[in-house]
């Protein structure tokens, strides 16, 4: 009787440890996916930042390039003060 | 009634059994012991797998951590014709072809002969965008699968791409920082072999080795993406409008031969590397020499005031023109100039008066200098395919040589050699060795590249006289259009005219170029802008100098460098 109570102890920690690689298997698979679905997500993220892209859209919305920019000196502002 | 077997015939029996069992037992003995590992192999076979795992391509990013280039796995799209029907069996090859053609932008005949080429597996489409492939999966089509596969990213299109290279189907990079720096970038495939379930999936239970891949390291460049992209585009843009045939710009770092940008003209689109030409593949700031013309007045001068043969007010009288080995070498529309100084003589860029300057330091100190300053050989950038140009070995030079070549002809150099000796000048003094890796992250740590003195090349006075003059040049001599408002400017123009292959010079095509660096005092950067065969002759080297200036301002701006003039 003992032994048949081992055996079937055996038998349902087996099964456990089966079901239980099934499930780490999906969920790496998951992560994997998830992982791949972010890395496609930060490559579009460059490639809305990258320069050539902000300048063309820039261009379109009718954007033109600043003739000067005004430089202070914070020695000036000090002094001014 | 009983039937009888006769002794001999039962012993006979007993003898077959007997043997009979011999022999399976001694069979069973075999497989159990010296067959065994065998038996045990093919059993193993059945239920393991083992596989190749890639290692992840490592990432490349600019000085600022943008992505230049990157590895995702996309989908690939397979078909199983055989398996093209719909629940009452019937062959829906047809169906497939007419759906997916609209979303791949492909014929649907193109594809039903696919189908229809007796092929059991094949690949309609390899490494789909991601939105392409979603909408296929969505139609649920019989027949078609997908299968991840690697694939190389350049958000940025077209900007940098000969200073990155790119990665061949297979896997290999080529050119650029790619084809350089494949191992480092590549890392190292690992094994994992798992026991597998009828349904292919991994058991918890049984076999399981496994050899991690080791990814590739992650490349951080010197490169800054906001000034190769104002590079790339000002390049393209004066190309266009001067229908010059290429052109290249470097961009330099003085203070330790960073490069900053290097754009090439004409260029081509990672994504679209099969259609590119070979010409388009080739780095012009690293592969392809010139003549450069004018713009090695400053070496020949600097080395002259160097060797202390002449100071910048040395003077001699300009007659337009000057002998030497026998031949004469005139101005530029064979002007007269009168009493000159050795400043004048940059600042207005006469051939005669550089004649007179390397007359004073003589060939053997001019040929020296030039290799100091880095010509006649590789730079040794980190980059794949740099060739080293050419200076002839002293011994070859003719007399008129020392003449020419001090206005820069009869010597070929590639941009990036100009750009390197004018951050001599630049920076004091010293030769950086140029790099593009700035420093190399992997699971062994992180590696910078430490900034390569090769030599000094000229004293700190000469350099700082040097900055004096190409000062005066830009600022009231002939490289006055490359001025900046708000910024002091050293540099010098160059045209050069263009060697055929039987040695003598193509008429009506040449180099237009300018180098220079901003600010003139503690400079940020130098710019070589090099053009080849514009069409506008008239302007000479001014839309050289405009692309410099469209450049620099932009980079300026960028790194909010302070204005050091009012």
């Amino acid at each position: 009787m003992a032994c048949f109570l081992l055996a079937l102890l055996y038998l349902a920690q087996a099964t456990a440890v089966s079901a239980a690689g099934y499930e780490a298997q999906r969920l790496a698979a998951q992560r994997d996916e998830l992982r791949r679905q972010n890395a496609l997500l930060v490559i579009e993220s460059a490639r809305l930042d990258s320069p050539a892209r902000v300048e063309a859209d820039a261009q379109r919305l009718g954007l033109v390039r600043a003739a000067t920019i005004r430089v202070v000196a914070p020695e000036a502002v000090a002094a001014a003060r | 009634m009983t039937a009888t077997i006769s002794h001999t015939r039962l012993r006979v029996l007993f003898a077959f059994f007997t043997v009979a069992s011999l022999l399976l037992s001694a069979r069973l003995a075999y497989w159990q012991t010296v067959g065994r590992g065998e038996l045990l192999g093919r059993a193993t076979d059945q239920v393991r797998s083992d596989l190749a795992v890639a290692a992840q391509r490592g990432i490349i990013r600019d000085r600022g951590g943008a992505i230049l280039a990157t590895t995702v796995e996309l989908r690939s799209l397979y078909a199983i014709p055989a398996q093209m029907k719909d629940p009452q069996g019937n062959d829906t090859r047809s169906v497939v072809a007419a759906a997916l053609a609209p979303i791949l932008g492909e014929k649907i005949e193109v594809l039903r002969a696919a189908f229809d080429s007796g092929a059991e597996w094949l690949f309609v489409r390899r490494r789909l965008p991601e939105e392409t492939a979603t909408r296929i999966a969505a139609l649920g089509l019989g027949g078609l699968g997908f299968e991840m596969e690697p694939k190389r990213l350049y958000p940025n299109g077209a900007v940098g791409a000969q200073v990155l290279g790119f990665v061949s189907d297979d896997g290999l990079g080529q050119y650029g920082v790619e084809g350089g720096y494949d191992d480092a970038l590549a890392g190292t495939p690992g094994r994992l072999a798992v026991a597998r379930d009828p349904a292919n999936r991994e058991l918890a239970l049984g076999l399981r080795t496994a050899v991690p891949a080791k990814n590739g390291d992650d490349l951080w460049l010197t490169v800054d993406l906001a000034v190769q992209n104002a590079a790339e585009r000002e390049l393209a843009a004066v190309v266009e409008r001067e229908k010059a045939t290429g052109g290249a710009i470097v961009v330099l770092d003085p203070k330790d031969g960073a490069v900053l940008a290097m754009a090439s003209s004409p260029t081509y689109d990672p994504a679209r590397v099969g259609s590119a030409s070979a010409e388009a593949l080739r780095n012009r700031g690293i592969s392809w020499t010139y003549e450069p013309g004018s713009t090695l007045k400053a070496i020949t001068i600097a080395s002259a005031i160097d060797k202390g043969v002449v100071t910048p007010t040395t003077s001699y009288q300009d007659v337009g023109y000057a002998v030497i080995g026998g031949r004469t070498l005139c101005n530029a529309q064979c002007k007269v100039y009168g009493p000159t100084t050795v400043t004048q003589i940059l600042a207005r860029s006469q051939n005669a008066g550089a004649v007179f300057v390397a007359s004073k330091l003589g060939a053997a100190d001019l040929n020296a200098y030039l290799h100091a300053f880095g010509f006649g050989r590789p730079t040794g950038v980190d980059l794949a395919a740099e060739t080293g140009g050419i200076v002839r070995p002293l011994a070859e030079w003719y007399p008129v040589d020392l003449g020419t070549i001090s206005f820069g002809q009869g010597l070929s150099i590639t941009p990036l050699q100009l750009a390197s000796a004018y951050a001599a000048i630049a920076n004091g003094g010293t030769l950086y060795r140029p790099y593009v890796v700035a420093n190399r992250r992997g699971a062994d740590g992180e590696h910078r590249t430490a900034p390569l003195a090769v030599r000094r090349v000229i004293s700190e006075e000469t350099a700082a006289t040097m900055v004096t003059m190409l000062t005066t040049t830009v600022d009231s001599g002939i490289a006055n259009a490359a001025s900046l408002r708000g910024y002091s400017v050293a540099g010098k123009t160059g045209t050069a005219q263009i060697p055929s292959d039987d040695g003598r010079y193509i008429d009506d095509a040449y180099i237009s170029s300018f180098a220079g660096f901003v600010p003139a005092i503690d400079p940020r950067m130098v710019v070589v802008v090099v053009l080849e065969k514009p069409q506008s002759k008239l302007l000479g080297t001014v839309p050289a100098m405009n692309t410099f200036k469209a450049i620099a301002t932009d980079a300026l701006r960028y790194a909010r460098v302070q204005p050091d003039r009012p």
